[in-house]
């Protein structure tokens, strides 16, 4: 291993001055090309593993979704390692849009199959609270995807039991029993995953997108979530009844920490009732020189005029890679707000998903991602209008640095029926120093005449005009320069409802600019870390 | 001595703009550089400022008698010297008061004081808001983002009154005015102008000049400054042209 140093002293136009400095090059990591056989073994044990924790689990309580969720993440697995070699073969990717930041790439590595699958690690201590002053919110942690907190309980207030009946609840889809209405409300999560596997006789066509172009559905993004089915031991059950509301924002934390390098998959549902409403908050952290390499997929179902402010916070060490699958149906008259805020990591993937299924479903999506070092980031984002009347919009702004580089991809379908749809693509850059890299394709797919669609990609520089007028005002040009990237980030902020969250949002990425974002302050994963500064 | 300018040379992508500038500026002076245009003024007052794109061949500026070069930009802003542009930069998603707050912050760490508390910073700005006649409104936008001509010259002074500097250089500021703006911005600089200041006010017409009185004007051509007079000299531009300085064989 070789490791290399920076002098942040010099660099500064650097937006991190971070303390960790060393970091490995790709000099050590070259080499030799995983086998494929391994590879496949790999991931078949830990499925094995993860499809013997759902069982032993389920042998408490006898009833839960567990069988239906094991046979679900067997066919994924099966469709998954049908999948043709090339796909793992990140040597034979690499020339298109954006494979530096794959999944393919990342399982293809040799280091992949080394990792641990920290199943049945024990649970991270209940001492562990994510406590952030002014900020007021229903709690669930989640540590290294398996989700903390009583058995069997509604996580909201643990003094009641886990069912979906009048009340809002928070619980592990295992702890349901699959039976009434509990399997009627999660039938269409159930027939989502069924219908979103492959059939035998398309496997060898897979790569072909022609095959999922009908539905709207992108090939990539569903082989992502086949992976994540059949590795994710436990499911998050988010349930809004008809009309619900909180009094207060859910935070969900997920932590992903290991002393070895691992890999860890999480799930999430989230059901919102007919004119539920609900701000929710994903947290993506890590211990600072946790190696973890995280997949996780969120599911969302809005029905009828249900309405979900969804924020997803990623913020991890340098060592440790993000992929995150979120896939969103909506109904009519529903809206989503979507924030994904990508603060720190080493290597993010994004994949969204969203479904406008009925009239006058709304959807606003925005993104933010700040890039320095070597990071690396890409968002891929695929809206499907599949009925008239619908609208998105997507605004995806990044701030990138040092050798960064970051990649967005934007996929707007509008079917034959969606009439009268509004759908708008942007995409904006801010490249700080010479060597950083921003790559875009923005896309429109339209079947439908009256529709009013647009799309955009900018790459800029700071403005040297502001820079000199804010300067001969006396402000320093780091300083100036930091103003202009909050400036810049703002606008992806600004829309989020909840004041206390947009203040802490703001605050967050106004530490992460002044290069002060390891973790949060009191944070006893910041302890290690902090005695360094 | 303020200023003082000693034949300064400079140029751009190596073509010469100044070709020895010598001009002192002393405290409680108020100075109008005239001249046509594309002779060098904007030139000097960005040299003045630190634009770096501009390059100093040779002479020298002496600021309360330091050599200015010594200084980078943010620093001559801190000694005081404060540039008014002739075209005021757009900066989206910063607003006034935030943008003030950090430069007078910035300036007051410079000189070794504490931060202005917020509560005092409001009511500052609130009274050199009123000096310009700028609405809150106005304050709370993104510095000049969607201003008019009027508004950003306002704004410019508006700045002056908070940084309170000892020198300013106002580049322009008359242009794209109509009387009444022109008269909000004049009005402006003659309440900051001061016994501890000096002011240099660049500009084309005399028709500033009518609500600025300077003590001195100089016409600029060519890189040099080839006349200097008082107020009388403005209107005897204005009256017969630049060509008459030509005429005359001074130009």
């Amino acid at each position: 291993m070789i490791l290399e140093t920076k002098d942040f002293g010099i660099r500064s136009q650097n937006f991190a001055h971070r303390a960790c400095s060393g970091r490995k090059t790709d000099a050590g990591l070259l080499p030799i090309r995983i086998e494929m056989q391994t590879l496949k073994e790999t991931i078949r044990s830990w499925a094995q593993e993860t499809a013997r924790h759902r069982k032993s689990k389920q042998d408490g309580t006898g009833q839960g979704f567990g069988e239906t969720m094991n046979e679900i993440a067997a066919q994924a697995l099966d469709c998954f390692l049908q999948l043709p070699d090339p796909m793992f073969d990140p040597d034979a990717r690499s020339g298109m849009f954006g494979e530096k930041v794959s999944l393919w790439k990342e399982l293809g590595s040799p280091d992949f199959t080394q990792r641990d699958f920290p199943l049945t690690q024990a649970p991270f201590p209940e001492s562990f609270r994510c406590d952030i002053k002014g900020l007021d919110v229903y709690q669930i942690l989640l540590y290294n995807g398996r989700v903390c907190g009583p058995e069997g309980k509604n996580l909201l207030d643990p003094a009641s039991e886990a069912v979906l009946s009048e009340h809002p609840c928070v619980c592990r889809l295992d702890e349901l029993a699959a039976t009434g209405t509990h399997k009627e409300k999660l039938q269409p999560f159930l027939d989502e995953a069924r219908q979103a596997l492959c059939r035998k006789e398309t496997t060898t066509h897979v790569k072909d997108t022609a095959d999922f172009a009908q539905g709207g559905r992108d090939t990539a993004m569903e082989q992502s979530k086949w992976l994540n089915r059949c590795l994710s031991a436990e499911t998050l059950v988010i349930y809004m009844p008809k009309e619900a509301r909180l009094d207060k924002p859910l935070q969900i934390v997920s932590l992903c920490h290991g002393e070895k390098p691992s890999f860890v998959a999480s799930q999430i549902w989230v059901l919102m009732e007919e004119g539920a409403s609900l701000s929710l908050v994903e947290c993506t952290d890590s211990h600072p020189k946790a190696e973890v390499m995280a997949h996780s997929l969120t599911e969302i179902r809005l029905e009828k005029e249900a309405s979900l402010e969804y924020i997803q916070l990623q913020n991890v060490g340098d060592s440790c890679k993000v992929f995150h699958d979120l896939s969103v149906q909506q109904a009519r008259s529903s809206r989503l707000a979507s924030y994904n805020l990508t603060l720190n990591g080493g290597l993010t993937r994004n994949n969204l998903e969203v479904n406008l299924n009925q009239e006058d479903a709304r959807a606003e999506l925005l993104g933010l991602y700040l890039q320095d070092h070597e990071q690396m980031a890409k968002t891929q984002v695929k809206v499907n209008h599949k009925a008239p009347k619908t609208y998105s919009r997507e605004l995806f702004k990044g701030v990138i640095d040092d050798s960064a580089s970051a990649y967005f991809k934007g996929h707007v379908f509008v079917s034959p029926v969606a009439d009268q749809t509004e759908a708008y693509q942007s995409n904006r850059n801010l490249l700080i120093s010479p060597k950083a890299q921003a790559h875009a394709k923005p896309y429109l797919e339209i079947y439908a005449d009256d529709v009013q669609c647009n799309h955009g990609v900018t790459v800029g520089q700071l403005d040297e005009d502001a820079l000199f007028y804010m300067r001969c005002r006396g402000i320093p040009a780091d300083t100036a320069r930091r103003l202009l990237m909050r400036a810049y980030a703002d606008e992806i902020l600004k829309p989020i409802s909840v004041d206390s969250l947009r203040e802490w949002m703001t605050f967050l990425v106004k530490k992460r600019f002044s290069g002060q974002l390891q973790a949060c302050e009191q944070c006893v994963l910041a302890c290690p870390e902090k005695k360094t500064f | 001595m303020l200023l003082e300018i000693k034949d300064l040379h400079a140029s751009i992508n190596g073509k010469q703009i100044l070709k020895g500038v010598d001009l002192k500026v002393d405290k409680g002076e108020i100075h109008a550089i005239m001249g046509p245009n594309g002779n060098g003024k904007s030139t000097l007052a960005s040299v003045i400022a630190g634009k770096e794109m501009f390059h100093v061949d040779s002479g020298e500026i002496l600021y309360k008698g330091k050599n200015l070069f010594d200084l980078n930009v943010e620093e001559r802003a801190c000694e005081g010297i404060f540039l008014g542009f002739q075209y005021p930069v757009e900066i989206p998603g910063v607003s006034i008061a935030s943008f003030m707050r950090a430069a007078l912050n910035e300036q007051r760490k410079y000189k070794g004081l504490d931060p202005i508390d917020t509560f005092e910073f409001m009511k500052y700005m609130e009274e050199k808001q009123a000096l310009v006649g700028m609405t809150d409104r106005l304050a709370n936008r993104s510095v000049n983002e969607g201003f008019s001509g009027g508004e950003k010259k306002k704004n410019e002074i508006f700045q002056m009154a908070m940084l309170q500097p000892t020198l300013a250089i106002l580049d322009e500021t008359d242009s794209g005015l109509d009387i009444d703006a022109l008269r909000i911005v004049a009005g402006g600089v003659n309440k900051l102008a001061s016994k501890d200041n000096a002011i240099v006010v660049i500009t084309h017409y005399q028709r500033l000049l009518d609500y600025i009185v300077p003590d001195f004007v100089h016409v600029l051509a060519d890189g040099k400054i080839v006349k200097t007079g008082d107020k009388e000299l403005a209107k005897e531009l204005e009256a017969k042209g630049y060509d008459w300085l030509k005429d005359k064989g001074e130009l």
